[in-house]
């Protein structure tokens, strides 16, 4: 009996240890069919594609708007380029003037946003562009008039469109990514703005996108020499490399009020840089700082 | 987990017994990938029903088995996203996988037709994803890829 007794130990004992083996198994093979990552190698190969993998002011609009309510109000409009600038400052300008005008979506400020389509035709002109979004512009003015802010979204996503459209046309590729370079660092200049001085982390995390940085920095460094040289496309490549580095969250995931700030400054001198301004816009400063000078964040135009 | 598409064994063609000129290959090529944006963006269409908004780029290519391609995506939490795939006359053959950018695969929702596949995800975290696109099987096909948003 005790022989018996044995026999059935080592029997069940083999049982369970079939057994767990079994569910080992089973949890190994459903493990690997779940989790099949990416390797490193992968996502360092992985294609970027300007007009996909850029996020559009479209796209960053609507996620700030489901995480706060940006006093749009007080920001104020980005100054023109005058006289006469290089066609990368004025592609720059109107990626600028973009921006402005998903601006003044948010805002609603009808007659704002007339003059942002006059802007923009002006502008696009200048890029011989203009024949292209002519008809675009007209209905930025007729969807402004009748307060169609829906519609005013998808008319700048096309008139954004339709100059690249252009540029490609007349063989002029290195340009539309500097339009998208503008409205990016003016998207970005203005939320944070009003951001580092309001700050939300859940507002804060829309800035982690140090990999757009890397990517229109790598375009920088792919202009031909000539561009590349330029004074304004050496600032351009110096904001843009320091945003990298302060885009990366940080070991929680968050991007702190510091970064905020920060990003503000960068942000802030790129455009300054853009519109030809000497010196740094006024940015925001942190609570306990006393404003020395008015700020984007609290001047209305 | 990772939804996809369950692979549906597709057809082969017959081979063509005389040559075509290179520049009719080119032109089926051509008008190959043309109907697959058509057809990407058709079933994006569907989406602005609920709001969407279709963004502008697109991502075409010719998919083969075993190649699969990977595209870096920045994406923003909270924004609702439905990425919508065609290859005409692929079947249920395409996959689509969503990464974080440390790699580690992320939950979508899936749905699969007959030659499209569309992959929608609220992403938790803003920041850098990546898209691998695959084909389970069979002869390779022209694939597009659009996004929309809310």
């Amino acid at each position: 009996m005790v022989m018996m007794f044995r026999t059935n130990t080592r029997f069940l004992q083999g049982f369970f240890h079939l057994l767990a083996l079994a569910c080992g198994c089973i949890f190994i093979v459903s493990f690997e069919g779940q989790c099949q990552s990416i390797t490193a190698t992968e996502q360092a190969q992985a294609e970027h594609i300007e007009s996909f993998s850029f996020p559009s002011a479209g796209e960053f609009f609507v996620a700030l708007a489901k995480v706060g309510r940006p006093n749009w109000g007080t920001v104020a409009r980005t100054p023109l380029p005058t006289g006469i600038a290089e066609r990368p400052q004025i592609a720059l300008s109107l990626g600028v003037l973009i921006a402005d005008g998903y601006i003044t979506v948010e805002n609603q400020n009808s007659q704002e946003m007339k003059n942002i389509g006059r802007e923009l035709l002006e502008m696009a002109r200048k890029l011989n562009a203009g024949d292209n979004v002519i008809g675009r512009c007209s209905s930025l003015n007729d969807f402004a008039e009748n307060n169609d802010w829906n519609s005013l979204h998808e008319e700048l996503d096309a008139t954004r469109n339709e100059i690249k459209i252009s540029l490609v046309e007349q063989k002029d590729v290195d340009l539309v990514f500097l339009v998208s370079l503008g409205t990016w660092l003016r998207c970005i200049e203005a939320s944070s703005a009003l951001i580092a001085v309001n700050y939300d982390a859940q507002i804060a995390s829309l800035f982690s996108q140090s990999q757009v940085a890397q990517k229109f920095l790598d375009r920088i460094y792919a202009l031909p020499e000539r561009l590349r040289n330029q004074g304004l496309i050496r600032v351009m490549q110096e904001q843009t490399f320091a945003l990298e580095k302060i885009m990366k969250p940080l070991a929680n995931n968050e991007i702190s009020q510091e970064q905020v700030v920060k990003i503000s400054e960068l942000s802030a001198e790129a455009i300054a840089a853009i519109a030809g301004i000497k010196g740094q816009l006024p940015s925001a400063s942190l609570p306990d700082q006393e404003n020395s000078s008015s700020t984007n964040a609290s001047t209305k135009p | 987990m990772v939804g996809n598409v369950e692979p549906v064994s597709a057809s082969v063609s017959k081979s063509q017994s005389v040559p075509v000129p290179a520049q009719d290959i080119a032109k089926t090529e051509k008008e190959a990938a043309f109907l697959a944006r058509s057809q990407a963006l058709d079933l994006a269409g569907a989406f602005t029903n609920d709001g969407y908004k279709i963004r502008d780029g697109f991502w075409s290519f010719i998919l083969t088995h075993g190649n699969p391609h990977i595209l870096i995506v920045q994406l923003f939490a909270k924004n609702e996203y439905w990425f919508s795939g065609a290859a005409p006359h692929s079947g249920k053959r395409i996959k689509l996988e969503f990464f974080d950018e440390k790699g580690i695969p992320v939950e979508i929702k899936t749905y699969g037709g007959d030659g499209t596949v569309a992959a929608g995800l609220v992403p938790q975290m803003s920041g850098a994803y990546f898209i691998r696109a695959s084909i389970t099987e069979g002869k390779p096909v022209p694939f597009c890829l659009v996004y929309s948003y809310k």
